[in-house]
């Protein structure tokens, strides 16, 4: 089962939680500066090391472009791996919750995905593959300023800790802003869905630290840690309000919502994911009882464009919309 | 919907600006949507670049700066325009520069995270610990040498 099906640990916030390790090769050039010949070399370094983790190779250029789009809704690359495609691989395992980007900014980019609060879990697998492929590769690494990476905002441990958080309540109160401004005072950025280079739609946030050196991986994690469960007692806090200040209003927007997603025929991407936004909301506060938070789970991510485009025989906007409707609707009747 | 401002094409790009409770919307397509870029800046644009903090840190007196890595032919002032390094050998090419911008970056200018095992798991020796204590005395930069002087304090005690 693919990993982002489940709800996990707090998961009536927290979507996921994401470790991210950037390594570079010892003797190379960073990825801008390598010549196909290097690259090629590269890839193949770092395959044959990673032999015996039980990850497919999937080489960017022999894949359709939708398909690579599709990694990227399911963030398991990051746009940035959608150009250059000669040069970029990714490392996938069967349930996505690792993946190895190969190329990108860096070398090597080791991502491990949780659902819910698991920040832990997720930088202990993390490591586990870091380990793996340390055997094999020499890393660029001084022990006065840890890994180093393209960057030097990365330097140090390389490791971007992230939790996606769905926070409606604060987003509808206008609390977000002041939340946005604190955690940026405490070295943290929060960014929208995609990560880099998008705006937040549906209620959706990435929060993530922004230090590397001078900070232990697991001060890190704690510090981003610390910072989420203060964001959801916030959230869950400001839901609580909008229960007892407008009960009425909160269960006839929720509830619409679900209706739409039931019996609409044309939805666009933008509506699907703010309406299925309204519906997690409804379910995490026992409004919604007949849709399980599962089938939300699966429709954020599969009825992203290019998700639906890859099922459309013609890809225009107005046939992706239809598509994009069925879809809904079948899985919010069928289960 | 048709793209607010040709309203030929259909309207694929959607951008939302919410300044102190004012909400604009802007609907375009893909052909007219980099025009709006400058009204609706991404989040992205509101981040520090690196870049920016190399160049306020030095200044206008960054062009004077020289360096290059050996390796792979950057230059400081390449580095300074893009925030890039070329190589792992750039960090120690360029190391006296970037201590300063790291600490602004980071807060700290020391990795204590994980090593290696493959670097035998070992630290910096103390021979080069106790050097670099005397150059950070000597630049008066008091705050990474306290941390310097820990890690000397630390390798001593466990002796």
């Amino acid at each position: 089962m693919k990993w982002y099906l489940d709800s996990g640990n707090e998961g009536d916030v927290v979507i996921s939680s994401r470790i991210r390790l950037a390594r570079n090769i010892k003797g190379f050039p960073f990825a801008n500066l390598l010549t196909d010949e290097q690259s090629k070399k590269i890839l193949a370094l770092i395959k044959d090391a990673a032999t015996g983790l039980n990850l497919r190779y999937l080489s960017m250029a022999s894949m359709p472009e939708v398909n690579r789009r599709m990694l990227v809704e399911r963030h398991i690359i990051s746009p940035e791996m959608l150009r250059n495609t000669q040069r970029r691989a990714v490392l996938l395992s069967d349930d996505e919750q690792i993946s190895v980007l190969l190329g990108e900014e860096d070398h090597i980019r080791i991502q491990c995905m949780t659902a819910g609060l698991d920040l832990w879990r997720a930088l202990d697998l993390a490591n586990k593959v870091d380990d793996v492929l340390e055997e094999k590769l020499d890393y660029g690494f001084d022990p006065r300023y840890g890994y180093k990476t393209c960057c030097p905002t990365n330097t140090g441990t390389g490791l971007r800790a992230s939790c996606m958080l769905h926070l409606p309540a604060l987003t509808a109160s206008g609390y977000i802003e002041t939340l946005l401004s604190s955690a940026a005072k405490l070295g943290m950025t929060v960014r929208g869905l995609y990560g880099e280079g998008s705006g937040a739609g549906g209620n959706m946030y990435q929060i993530s630290n922004q230090i590397t050196l001078g900070i232990s991986e697991s001060e890190s994690v704690k510090r981003l840690e610390d910072l989420v469960k203060v964001v959801i007692e916030k959230e869950r806090g400001m839901r609580d309000t909008l229960r007892r200040e407008n009960d009425d209003k909160l269960v006839d927007m929720v509830s619409r919502s679900a209706g739409i997603l039931k019996s609409a025929c044309l939805l666009s991407s933008e509506e699907a994911y703010n309406l299925l936004s309204d519906v997690r909301l409804g379910i995490n506060m026992g409004i919604i009882k007949d849709i399980p938070i599962e089938a939300v789970n699966e429709l954020t991510i599969t009825t992203g464009v290019a998700h639906i485009a890859e099922l459309c025989s013609e890809d225009t906007p107005s046939s992706r919309d239809k598509k994009r409707a069925e879809i809904v609707k079948k899985r919010l009747i069928k289960h | 919907m048709l793209c607010q401002n040709c309203s030929k094409k259909h309207a694929t790009v959607h951008f939302v600006k919410i300044i102190n409770g004012v909400k604009t919307e802007m609907h375009l397509c893909e052909k007219c949507a980099p025009m709006a870029q400058q009204e609706f800046p991404s989040i992205e644009s509101f981040d520090i670049k690196v870049s920016d903090i190399i160049n306020s840190f030095f200044g206008g007196s960054i062009g004077l700066l020289s360096g290059k890595c050996d390796t792979c032919n950057t230059t400081f002032n390449m580095f300074s325009q893009t925030g890039k390094l070329g190589c792992p050998d750039c960090y120690d090419a360029f190391w006296d520069k970037l201590q300063d911008p790291l600490r602004r970056i980071h807060g700290g200018v020391r990795h204590t995270g994980k090593i290696p095992k493959r670097t035998g798991g070992k630290t910096v020796g103390l021979e080069k610990l106790k050097e670099d204590l005397k150059n950070a005395i000597a630049r008066e930069d008091f705050e990474n040498a306290a941390i310097i002087r820990d890690e000397i304090r630390r390798l001593e005690g466990g002796k």
